[in-house]
């Protein structure tokens, strides 16, 4: 890759991240963000529909029953750009409340190195949401670096995102710190199991690791051809346990994926 | 400002085709070999070029490589270090003809 290239993005990436920590971001439990997220990219010209739903278990009622539903359309812009826009439905934690619509996301994903290029590949997440309700709850911006390795069969992806609320009813003031990890076992491309762990580790000025949510649990992940139409069917599916008091006994996650040429 | 513009240039060479790597051709939705022998052991960087008037996708779930070429253009993936065998590839838009396989020797 030129060298002006592998300048533009990183410029670009870097403004982003000014950007955001100009405003700053704290992490708050977000179960529709249980996804780890690669830095390869498959190329410009290619999209996506995808499903994201989540669901607690808890014994404690103030834990069961959280739940996210996302649908999203995501776009290849050029080799080292893709563009998706969310749109969540959300149910709180508790008895009595129900399911309503959240707000809408914004995320860009660039690819800074190709594919085995360096010992690791490298991208950059940036992501805006806007909340449906600004009264009761806050917006976001994230930002952090994708790093990914690979070790004989098997794939390691890390995420370290940076969060920062925005709006008047911010809960957590300062930047937060989220990290999304993921070792998989590319055993067959239909079925490649994986174990997962997510974590919260809230405002780097009030660090507290007793209100920390952290899961970890096993996953799998696959594709399929879809014979009559054009692209992959993708799915990612896990159940992940909670070790802290703060996070939920239990959380389910199930994604789907459409990729087709457009 | 010197080292910029020498690390710049060697940058510019670097990115462009060597003769020595290896290279597929994608035309009339085939690969051009259907069967390329890579050494076994080190690490390379192969040139996918696409000669259709419509876009491809190089990929291996045995390489753990999928990328798009466009029509016309030219595309590098960095593969290796290989152990020695076969390894199979194809274009997903048109996979019925367009089939492949690295042999690392």
């Amino acid at each position: 890759m030129p060298l002006y290239q592998r300048a533009g993005r990183w410029i670009l990436g870097s403004g982003v991240a000014l950007v955001l920590v100009a405003l700053a971001v704290p992490a708050r439990a977000d179960i529709g963000e249980l996804y780890v997220y690669s830095p390869v990219l498959d190329g410009a010209g290619i999209a996506e529909i995808e499903y994201r739903g989540a669901r607690t278990f808890d014994s404690d009622p103030t834990r069961d029953n959280q739940q996210s539903q996302k649908m999203s359309f995501g776009y290849g812009i050029t080799d080292w750009w893709f563009v998706e826009a969310y749109g969540e439905l959300a149910r709180d934690p508790g008895p009595g409340n129900s399911t309503h619509f959240d707000g809408t996301e914004w995320e860009s994903i660039f690819q800074l190195t190709e594919p085995g290029e360096y010992w690791a590949n490298l991208g950059l997440i940036a992501e805006y949401e806007r909340v449906a309700n600004r009264k009761t709850d806050s917006d976001e911006l994230e930002f952090g670096p994708l790093v990914e390795h690979d070790f004989g069969p098997t794939t390691m992806d890390l995420n370290l995102v940076l969060v920062r609320q925005l709006g008047p009813a911010i809960s957590e003031p300062g930047v937060s710190i989220a990290y999304r990890w993921e070792t998989r076992w590319r055993l067959y491309p239909q079925f490649q199991p994986a174990i997962e762990a997510f974590g919260d580790f809230g405002p780097v000025s009030h660090f507290s690791p007793g209100a920390q949510q952290q899961l970890i649990g096993p996953g799998f992940a696959g594709k399929f051809r879809l014979g009559f139409l054009p692209g992959d069917l993708g799915y990612d599916i896990g159940y992940l346990f909670g070790l802290t008091p703060s996070s939920p006994s239990g959380t389910a996650k199930i994604i789907l994926e459409y990729e087709f040429p457009l | 400002m010197r080292a910029f513009l020498l690390a710049l240039t060697i940058s510019l060479l670097a990115s462009s085709a060597n003769a020595d790597d290896p290279q597929l051709i994608i035309k009339d939705h085939k690969f051009q070999p259907e069967r390329l022998e890579v050494p076994a052991g080190v690490k390379f960087r192969l040139m996918v070029r696409n000669n259709d008037p419509t876009a491809e996708e190089f990929e291996s779930f045995q390489l753990n490589r999928e990328k798009v070429v466009p029509p016309g253009k030219e595309i590098p993936v960095f593969l290796g270090p290989l152990d020695r065998g076969e390894y199979p590839f194809f274009g997903d838009f048109h996979q019925d003809t367009a089939k492949g396989v690295i042999v690392a020797k």
